[in-house]
């Protein structure tokens, strides 16, 4: 079985519990971290690249813009697709970061499926 | 009894009494009528001029003074030795006995009597014809006319004999003394002499005497009333035929409206000498022909140095022209008033001057040369500048007291102040400097300057607490000093040591402490010039109330700035807090969201869907409050984009129609591509809050026009209800933060809804507005410019 793997950053552990049972009900691998730097170690460590990073944008010890931009910049990590999150209004913060995609809070669950299915094929 | 006369005769009938009378009365001869007793009813002309003493109505001819006849040894006749007189006594009439005034026999009269009878026995009359003998009667017709003459004088002629008693007395004696001639014939002179002068009259009498005449004697009489007379007297001897002195004759002058005239003269002169104005007189040819003290002192010339020349002397080349036309009106008799102009004094200064021109007029009224009256008005224009300089000052404060309290704004406020005190203090440059706590102390921060560029100071250390500055920042007091270089206090301080180098030139120096009510020294205003004693008490008082005024403003302005970091740290709250909300708002509506997919049973389905609603419109009103408090801070953004707004309009009723609400959206959109460049986004806000609001405010309506219309350049959307309208009222106040209209309670909402929509179309250059009419509905519309307009 070829599952596809999806990191999810998400602080608020309402919300991280919501998106990691909806995508293992839709059958992804999740692995969710709630702060930027237990994200990065798990990055590093990891002998797989997941298929895609779901990430909040305002994280208690990061940003998920700033998180991505640099992500980007790596050699080995810069093709992992980062779908961004954030509760603010304007989109336009997620532009140059790297992003493949922003979506809104609050969501609507097929919006989200959508958007992933887009990118994990 | 004598034949011709009959005594028992009537007056011819057909002749009157009256008429007998007149007749008598201009016959030549002295003739008058008494009656039995002696009372005299009747006399002539004539008689007056012979006898003065008989008069008409009651004066009795028996009377001791009545005649002066004379016996041959030159002796007064008494009435009983008149043989007339007895005649009248005796009812007899008497023919052609003779009387004389003199001794010599040469002046007297022929006297005849005749009787007239009356009615009654009572009614007898006596009719005296007084005959002049030849010479008495040509010597009388040269009297008569010489009577006529002192009748007819202004002057008063008395004749007296050498008792004093007084003889005769003319209509101008009457005048004068206020005595009839019948009160004063027979009187002693002496009743007009006042006591105090009681010595002259014996001295004129010895004068007299030995024949000599006295010539414009002055003195003073009294009159009936009592008043002092000033008279200038002329008293001659009356001689007889034998040139002996008999009397005087009296000539007296009033001389009271003489002596009048002469002292308003005096008093006027003494007027022109002591008049501070100059008052010139000039003939019409400019001539100088009198200069008085006034003159002097404001031209510098003394009379001798200015009589006869030409009044041009004292004006200024460039003004010459204005004598010829003062000339000109002078000469056609017309006055010049206050008229403002510059002449020239002596030394060559030029003095403000106001000139009023009259002509002068000789006794004929021929304009023979002008009067001036020059007023020195170097004081006058003084003090109305100083008026008006203490006008524009008032205007200053009234000003300055306006702004500073209805501004609240730090920095405009301190700067008002600045430069109000600036100005009105006279300083060539004046500061505030804040009092701020630092560790090292306190020191100052200049925060305002006026009359210098801020540069001036950048430069220099802020003051420090020096002995110059300390009493002003410690709140002890305010410190004027004419020439602070001079003051003790000045210079003590290292590094400077005074002024340093660059800074402005302080001489004059005024600092005022800025106290706040609750006693905390906000700042000081300090103000230079760099001349000596610029800054006097009235200054003081001035900017010191400005200062108290402006403290009250600035504990408001420092008020008012903490309420605003309040203000921005509540946005800043706000943007978080909304932030925050959205999360745990995202997880419900996906648990919701799983939850209505599993549960198949109806009721817990419609429950659902409903919670469902309720999270939606909670992450509304989330955003709304966001939005504001962006919009608030300045921090909305917007993202344009260009798209076909009757397409986004079509979607959109097409959106509301296929969900369930109460209310049909009735599209008027027609089928043209309508290209804007907006942020589609907050458009799309717009159109919904005005929707939402049509339905939400016509709850017994079921339609919403939905219109839009393209002009000039722009289009227009009109959204249309049946509801409960807006009164005038509600609708100034609709597009304000959390207005709320009264009518709407029990209909939910912030009252942010058309605030945003307002702040979004105006970030657009679009207009938003409203039509309405309580009770019938209301009309929102809004324009924006057509895609073209914004490139």
């Amino acid at each position: 079985m070829n599952m596809k793997t999806i990191f999810l950053v998400e602080d608020d552990q309402g919300l991280r519990e919501l998106i990691h049972f909806l995508l293992t009900d839709k059958n992804y691998e999740v692995e969710a971290f709630p702060n930027a730097t237990s994200f990065e170690k798990r990055l590093e460590t990891s002998n797989q690249d997941p298929d895609l990073i779901l990430m909040d944008i305002m994280l208690p010890d990061g940003n998920g813009v700033d998180l991505c931009k640099g992500l980007k910049k790596s050699n080995h990590k810069k093709e992992i697709p980062v779908l961004l999150m954030s509760a603010h209004a304007n989109p336009s913060i997620a532009d140059n970061s790297g992003a493949c995609d922003f979506i809104k809070k609050p969501f609507d669950i097929e919006e989200l499926y959508t958007r992933i299915q887009k990118y994990v094929v | 009894m004598h034949s011709t006369t009959n005594p028992k005769r009537n007056l011819k009938p057909e002749i009157s009494l009256l008429e007998y009378k007149k007749v008598l009365q201009d016959l030549p001869i002295p003739i008058f009528i008494c009656d039995q007793k002696g009372v005299v009813t009747f006399s002539n002309k004539a008689c007056k001029e012979h006898f003065p003493i008989i008069l008409e109505d009651d004066s009795n001819i028996l009377n001791e003074d009545t005649f002066n006849f004379l016996d041959k040894n030159a002796k007064k006749l008494k009435p009983e030795e008149l043989a007339f007189l007895q005649a009248l006594q005796q009812k007899k009439a008497i023919k052609n006995q003779k009387y004389y005034l003199d001794r010599s026999g040469t002046l007297g009269y022929s006297v005849s009597s005749k009787i007239h009878t009356g009615e009654n026995p009572e009614d007898l009359a006596f009719q005296f014809d007084f005959l002049p003998l030849n010479k008495t009667k040509k010597r009388s017709l040269k009297q008569i006319a010489l009577s006529a003459i002192v009748e007819s004088s202004n002057d008063a002629i008395i004749s007296k004999d050498l008792n004093g008693k007084i003889i005769s007395w003319n209509k101008g004696a009457e005048k004068i003394f206020g005595y009839t001639e019948k009160e004063m014939l027979g009187k002693n002179v002496s009743i007009l002499i006042p006591s105090s002068r009681r010595q002259e009259e014996k001295l004129i009498l010895k004068t007299i005497k030995n024949g000599k005449s006295l010539d414009h004697f002055e003195t003073i009489r009294v009159n009936k009333a009592g008043n002092m007379i000033p008279l200038s007297l002329t008293v001659s001897p009356i001689k007889d035929e034998s040139g002996q002195v008999i009397g005087a004759s009296k000539v007296a002058r009033d001389i009271s409206d003489r002596l009048r005239s002469e002292e308003k003269q005096a008093r006027l002169s003494a007027i022109v000498e002591s008049s501070d104005d100059g008052i010139i007189s000039k003939d019409l040819n400019g001539i100088i022909n009198s200069w008085n003290i006034g003159a002097k002192r404001i031209f510098g010339y003394s009379e001798s140095e200015v009589l006869g020349k030409s009044i041009t002397l004292l004006i200024p080349k460039e003004r010459l022209n204005e004598e010829t036309v003062i000339l000109k009106k002078i000469h056609s008799g017309e006055r010049i008033e206050h008229f403002e102009t510059i002449r020239l004094s002596k030394n060559g200064k030029e003095v403000p001057v106001s000139v009023s021109v009259s002509p002068l007029k000789d006794s004929h009224g021929k304009i023979i040369g002008a009067s001036k009256i020059v007023r020195n008005i170097e004081e006058q224009i003084k003090s109305k500048q100083k008026i008006e300089s203490y006008v524009e000052k008032l205007r200053i404060l009234n000003s300055v007291g306006k702004d500073i309290s209805s501004k609240l704004d730090l920095e405009t406020v301190l700067q008002k102040v600045t430069d109000a005190t600036t100005k009105l203090s006279g300083a060539k440059f004046g500061a505030f400097f804040y009092n701020t706590q630092i560790e090292s102390g306190e020191s100052m921060m200049l925060y305002t300057l006026s009359g210098a560029p801020k540069q001036a100071f950048e430069k220099l250390g802020m003051p420090r607490h020096t002995a110059v500055f300390q009493p002003t920042f410690s709140g002890q007091g305010i410190v004027r000093v004419d020439d602070i270089t001079q003051d003790t206090r000045y210079g003590r301080n290292a590094p400077y040591n005074g002024m340093p180098t660059g800074h402005l030139q302080v001489t004059s120096y005024m600092a005022i402490p800025v106290i706040s009510t609750s006693g905390n020294v906000i700042g000081g205003l300090i103000f230079g010039h760099p001349e000596k004693g610029v800054f006097k008490k009235e200054h003081e008082i001035m900017v010191r109330n400005i200062a108290a005024q402006a403290a009250i403003t600035l504990d408001n302005s420092q008020l008012f700035e903490k309420v605003k970091s309040l203000s921005e740290k509540k946005d800043e709250f706000i943007a978080l807090a909304s932030h925050e909300l959205k999360t745990p708002l995202t997880t419900i509506k996906g648990y919701l969201q799983i939850l209505e997919k599993k549960i198949e049973e109806p009721k817990s389905k419609l429950f659902l869907s409903k919670t469902l609603d309720q999270a939606n419109r909670l992450n509304i009103l989330i955003d709304d409050l966001l939005n504001m408090s962006r919009i608030e801070a300045g921090k909305l953004e917007f993202n344009y984009e260009e798209f076909d707004f009757r397409e986004m309009l079509f979607e959109l009723s097409e959106t509301y129609n296929y969900s369930e609400i109460s209310h049909r959206i009735l599209p008027d959109i027609g089928d043209k591509a309508l290209f804007i460049k907006a942020d589609k986004q907050r458009i799309e806000q717009v159109l919904n809050n005005l929707l939402n609001n049509a339905i939400k405010y016509s709850p017994n309506a079921d339609k919403v026009y939905l219109k839009l219309q393209e002009n000039h350049n722009k289009v227009t959307v009109i959204v249309k209800d049946e509801g409960l309208g807006l009164t005038p009222e509600q609708q100034k106040n609709v597009f304000n933060r959390f207005y709320r209209a009264e009518s709407t309670k029990g209909i939910n909402g912030l009252g942010l809804g058309l605030y945003l929509t307002k702040q979004i179309i105006d970030a657009h250059n679009g207009k938003l507005g409203v039509k309405s009419e309580e009770g019938k509905g209301s009309e929102f519309f809004f324009s924006l410019p057509l895609k073209n307009e914004i490139l």
